[in-house]
């Protein structure tokens, strides 16, 4: 028998990265398009364990754009936004219609694959009294600590850039480590 | 036996002899004797015992000296047909043609004294023992698919015989024995006095389109009283069944929605399409159909969607006025992504290049989506006994039918009969239901829910909504609620059924409906002091599980569970009850009927297509994984497997055939599975109201029948562990389904054991992928669990990882598979496991190629991964996967663990790059 039989029923295989991941920003948040005007508001971050490159749903106009070795492409068809994106020899396609809510999704260039983001941010603070001011700077819509834990979340607006919004934090004295939340693998009724 | 005499034929020569005798004592005999008589030299002659139908061995019989001239010798009566006797030689021979019992011969020697003739006699026995043909039959032909079923072949003699006969076979043909077909004995006796005995010879199962083979068994020898027959030897054909089909389907679009928003206005539902396929799904159009009931359903929009390539997305949002709704009834949204516009709901299939999803949602004549519970008026009746208690098989299975067609096996439940009548009902205990929502109102529950601690984490974005009311915005079914009925609904009020520990007290996060789970996920599991308040919840009910591939936890998660048991409860720790997931039948093999697609595919119904491991946290210790089982005490069909289960507790089946669980539902006849029909939908006597279903299943049902018994215990004994129960469930788990076979299939012609039967580890616990300890038992756990000195397991520690790098190449369609061992010590040696997990480091490019067992110091085998897990199709290369195996609980961990690797398809060929085993240890003396 050969390998890779496919299935029919198999579950759902949505593959979204569970693990936070740390958005550094280098230097130049905003991608540099090379050899072109970079039409797409695509934001070039890193993570202690892999990078992602950031977009909103929203800003992002038609075009084209290199950050590294990745090629986004975006354009509008039939009333969806479709983002592409083209790295070592596989094309990631993610399709979002014009009026859907999601407001900004990501590219994991290590794992190939896009990721969609949580409406808030993984922060860890030397001090968690300080959290509200956190949470105030960048007009979030809550924060909670889990001190079991070691880390808060700060929940945003949908319509927060994260990758300001972490600009803004890392930027805070007393802060340690800030991070993305994609959302992980859907949990659902079993 | 023989006997001698002397005297001769006729008295005469007897009265002679005497007197002569008489004469020769008295001196009158005068220097000789003038009559020399003849004698044998001998006393005796050996009984004789022949076999019918082959040569004796000839033998002269003995010869007599003395008498008066020549020597006559005789040999009566008649001898046995075929034999002889020379007179002139002596010689007995000849091949005796007729089976005779024991009959005496006279051989008789007599002179030639005419006068006088004398003569001498021996006597001895000759006896014809029969001799049976041995004839060979069995099946002309079998399936290498029946291998749980293996073939008789049977011997048989023409009659019985004295003595054993001894037959010896050989195989030959174009099978091979030890990799096409197994024969159970090469040697087959048969007893004294039968006629008849069997072997047996048991198809190996391969993947491989090989053709017919045959194999001739033929009679090698025959030791005893048989001699080969007219049948010799019998051909069988082994029917190949080729290989399974490929490739068939390519593309799979799974799917999931969340209802973003209920506004004064409109309702926002967004959806969520994904390719999890191999290969590229067509082009499909997704379309928003909505509809009432009777009416027929109507586009509301349609987009289009390009032919979603593998792990491609579709995120769709459909914001729906309510002027486009009907008021005073449900609104039904069927969310469709099809190859083609499709607007016949009955038509809509999970399919390739397809896929459905629903929701309903109650639009009131005030054009209100209720987000509350409230409006819903009840009674009860204190005191007065549940009517659909008798139903109820989880708790006493009396073999009713549970409103479905069949009825179950009496006795397959949660063993709890002497605690329904004076045991613990989990009075004090503190269980969260973490799911969809929960009908705090629910006069079946509402009595057992802690006022002002459940939460809903949507109360933001659904108007109306309260903090503390996680009531379900959509109509069709709340699981939560049903989830919750089955841990704690109400007993003894005179409606409805009754939980397995009705004391409990009962919360509900809603933390599935949360758009954003990744935010509500640590506040719903015990790490929030307020809003919600989790941190004093003892058990976690966790229906749920995951879509998506295998994929371990993110570091935070894995804390959080590791914190949850080390922290709540004031550090005896939380307990995490988890489905162990429905993913049993989903793989290709299986029809819409869930039957295999093709023989050779029923491998699947044995090993499951989707292992637990697909939910990370599974592999984790620090949840109870619960798997399901039926009424009949089998595991249920859609049940997923593996060796990261805990203990199976009832779940049932679809509620139709076979019964499922009675449990509470949302309320009303319009609302809730209701909506489904059939059971006790409809049923105006038993359920008038239509707060109840008899339909309710999964792993989600097993997980709250055994979070109730946790409840139970916890009452019975506050101070226990989250170890200590694990412990106790572990320990009195009850073995069902004994004698389910393992599942062997050979590869590149080597046989692979693909899954063990059950197996007993060498701490005394039984283990099986199906059922991990065996179905939780009540009665069993509750005696324990008073008498259980708390926290006496010894300190909970987790080993550092013991690592070895490899590289080596995995041998490719081989089932002898590569191995590899470890020794593992530095740990103490009074630890005993209670968890292993495995890392796995492999270079693959389809890593569900690939099996993975565990073979610890003491002998015992895990498979930790079966060959062909579907939860592995589409992970990342390499694959770096954490997994987990319960099956060595209490055995020691030092010594030499071994791991063997196999891949079972050809074609890709991968390495092992690394393999790792961390341990989770505690020090329990009685299973040392």
């Amino acid at each position: 028998m050969k390998s890779a039989k496919m299935n029919r029923r198999e579950v759902w295989r949505r593959r979204l990265a569970a693990l936070p991941v740390m958005l550094l920003f280098l230097a130049g948040a905003h991608a540099a398009a090379q050899g072109q005007d970079a039409p797409l508001n695509v934001m070039r971050s890193a993570t202690l364990e892999r990078p992602l490159l950031v977009m909103s749903t929203d800003a992002a106009a038609p075009g084209e754009v290199y950050v590294d070795d990745v090629r986004i492409r975006v354009a509008i068809e039939d009333g969806t936004r479709v983002y592409q994106a083209f790295h070592q020899g596989i094309t990631r396609t993610l399709y979002v219609a014009l009026e859907a809510s999601l407001r900004y999704v990501a590219f994991d260039p290590e794992r190939n694959r896009f990721e969609l983001l949580s409406p808030g941010l993984r922060v860890e603070l030397e001090d968690y009294e300080m959290l509200d001011r956190v949470v105030d700077a960048v007009d979030g819509t809550g924060g909670k600590a889990y001190p079991m834990l070691g880390f808060a979340i700060v929940q945003l607006s949908r319509e927060a850039n994260p990758v300001d919004a972490i600009r803004t934090i890392e930027a805070m004295p007393g802060v340690i480590d800030v991070r993305l939340i994609t959302e992980g693998p859907r949990r659902v009724p079993r | 036996m023989y006997r001698a005499s002397a005297a001769g034929g006729s008295p005469f020569p007897v009265l002679f002899l005497v007197v002569a005798l008489a004469l020769s004592a008295a001196g009158c005999g005068g220097g000789g004797d003038r009559d020399p008589k003849p004698t044998f030299g001998q006393s005796s002659i050996p009984d004789k015992i022949y076999d019918r139908g082959r040569a004796i061995d000839s033998e002269t019989l003995p010869a007599a000296t003395s008498g008066d001239g020549e020597l006559t010798y005789t040999l009566s009566p008649d001898l046995p047909a075929g034999l002889t006797f020379d007179a002139a030689t002596r010689l007995l021979s000849g091949t005796p043609s007729a089976a005779q019992p024991a009959t005496l011969y006279t051989y008789t020697v007599t002179d030639s004294d005419t006068e006088d003739p004398d003569s001498a006699s021996l006597t001895f026995t000759i006896t014809v023992e029969a001799v049976a043909t041995v004839s060979i039959s069995t099946a002309p032909e079998v399936d290498e698919g029946d291998d749980r079923t293996p073939v008789g072949v049977t011997l048989t003699l023409s009659e019985p015989v004295t003595g054993p006969v001894v037959i010896a076979l050989a195989s030959s043909g174009t099978a091979r024995l030890g990799s096409d077909f197994d024969l159970a004995g090469t040697e087959v006796v048969v007893a004294e006095g039968s006629t008849r005995a069997a072997t047996t010879i048991t198809p190996i199962r391969d993947l491989e389109a090989e053709g017919d083979e045959t194999i001739t068994l033929e009679i090698e020898s025959i030791a005893g009283r048989g001699e080969i027959g007219s049948i010799p030897s019998v051909d069988i054909v082994i029917r190949d069944l080729g290989a399974p089909p490929e490739g068939e389907y390519a593309a799979f679009l799974a799917f999931f929605t969340t209802l973003d928003a209920v506004e004064p206005d409109a309702v926002t539902l967004t959806f969520v399409v994904f390719n999890s396929g191999t290969a590229a799904a067509s082009p499909t159009q997704a379309t928003v159909l909505t509809t009432t009931p009777g009416a027929a359903a109507r586009a509301l929009t349609s987009l289009p969607v390009q032919a979603l390539e593998p792990k491609d997305f579709f995120i769709g949002t459909v914001r729906v006025p309510f002027d486009e709704l009907v008021s005073g009834v449900n609104n039904i949204f069927i969310l469709n992504v099809a190859p083609v516009p499709e607007e016949d709901p009955a038509l809509l299939a999970m399919d390739e290049g397809g896929a459905v999803g629903y929701e309903v949602v109650f639009l009131t004549d005030e054009n209100r989506i209720p987000t509350t519970c409230t409006g819903f008026e009840r009674d009860t009746e204190p005191g007065t006994l549940d009517p659909l208690f008798e139903q109820q098989w989880a708790l006493n299975n009396t073999g009713q039918m549970s409103f479905a067609a069949n009825g179950g096996i009496v006795g397959e439940d949660l063993n709890m009969s002497d605690t329904l009548v004076d045991g613990p009902i989990g009075a004090g205990v503190q269980v969260a239901v973490v799911d969809s929502g929960l009908e705090i109102c629910h006069p079946d529950l509402a009595a057992n829910v802690e006022p002002g601690l459940s939460y809903n984490f949507n109360a933001p974005i659904w108007l109306g909504a309260q903090a503390g009311d996680p009531f379900a915005a959509s109509v069709l079914g709340d699981h939560g609620t049903s989830v919750a009925g089955l841990i704690a609904a109400a007993a003894n009020n005179g409606i409805g059924g009754r939980g397995v520990a009705p004391g409990t007290r009962l919360r509900g996060f809603n933390f599935l409906a949360v758009p954003d789970q990744e935010l509500a996920y640590f506040d719903a599991l015990g790490m929030s002091s307020a809003s919600p308040q989790s941190d004093d919840v003892h058990v976690f009910n966790m229906s749920f599980g995951t879509l998506g591939s295998a994929e371990d936890v993110a570091a935070d998660e894995r804390e959080l569970f590791r914190s949850g048991v080390t922290d709540l409860r004031d550090g005896l720790g939380a307990i995490y009850v988890k489905a162990a997931g429905n993913e049993f039948n989903d793989c290709t093999e299986l029809d819409d009927d869930r039957q295999p697609v093709h023989p050779l595919l029923d491998l699947s119904a044995e090993l499951g297509c989707t292992a637990a491991n697909l939910d990370g946290i599974n592999n984790l210790p620090y949840v109870i994984a619960v798997g399901g089982f039926s009424a009949d005490g089998k595991r249920s069909s859609y049940s997923s497997a593996g060796a990261a289960l805990w203990v199976v507790a009832p779940a049932g089946e679809y509620g139709r055939d076979h019964p499922a669980m009675i449990t509470t539902d949302q309320m009303g006849v319009d609302r809730g599975y209701d909506l489904y029909g059939g059971g006790l939908a409809g049923d105006a006597e038993a359920n008038p109201l239509g707060d109840y279903t008899s339909r309710f299943n999964g792993t989600s049902a097993a997980a709250p029948n055994a979070s109730g018994a946790v409840a139970l215990l916890l009452e019975t004994q506050p101070e226990l562990t989250w170890r200590d129960v694990k412990h106790i469930l572990a320990k009195t788990a009850r073995r069902l389904h004994a004698g389910i076979p393992r599942v062997r299939v050979a590869f590149g012609g080597v046989p692979a054991v693909l899954q063990h039967g059950w197996i007993t580890n060498a701490a005394g616990y039984h283990f099986h992928n199906w059922y991990g300890f065996g179905a939780v038992d009540v009665d069993a756990a509750v005696a324990p669990a008073a008498t259980h000195a708390p926290d006496s397991l010894g300190v909970f520690s987790e080993s550092a990882p013991v690592r070895l790098a490899t590289g080596v190449t995995i041998p490719d369609h081989d089932g002898s598979g590569l191995t590899q061992t470890q020794n593992v010590t530095g740990l103490s040696r009074t630890a005993n496991i209670e968890a292993v997990q495995l890392r796995i480091e492999v270079t693959h490019a389809n890593p569900w190629d690939l099996g993975f067992e565990l073979i610890s110091p003491a002998g015992t085998r895990s498979i930790v991964n079966p060959v062909f897990n579907h939860a592995l199709i589409g992970v990342d290369n390499p694959l770096d996967w954490t997994i987990l195996s319960n099956a060595f609980y209490g055995e020691p961990p030092t010594g030499e663990w071994t791991l063997n690797v196999i891949d079972a398809a050809e074609g890709n060929i991968g390495t092992l790059d690394a393999w790792s085993l961390i341990f989770y240890l505690g020090e329990h003396p009685e299973d040392s």
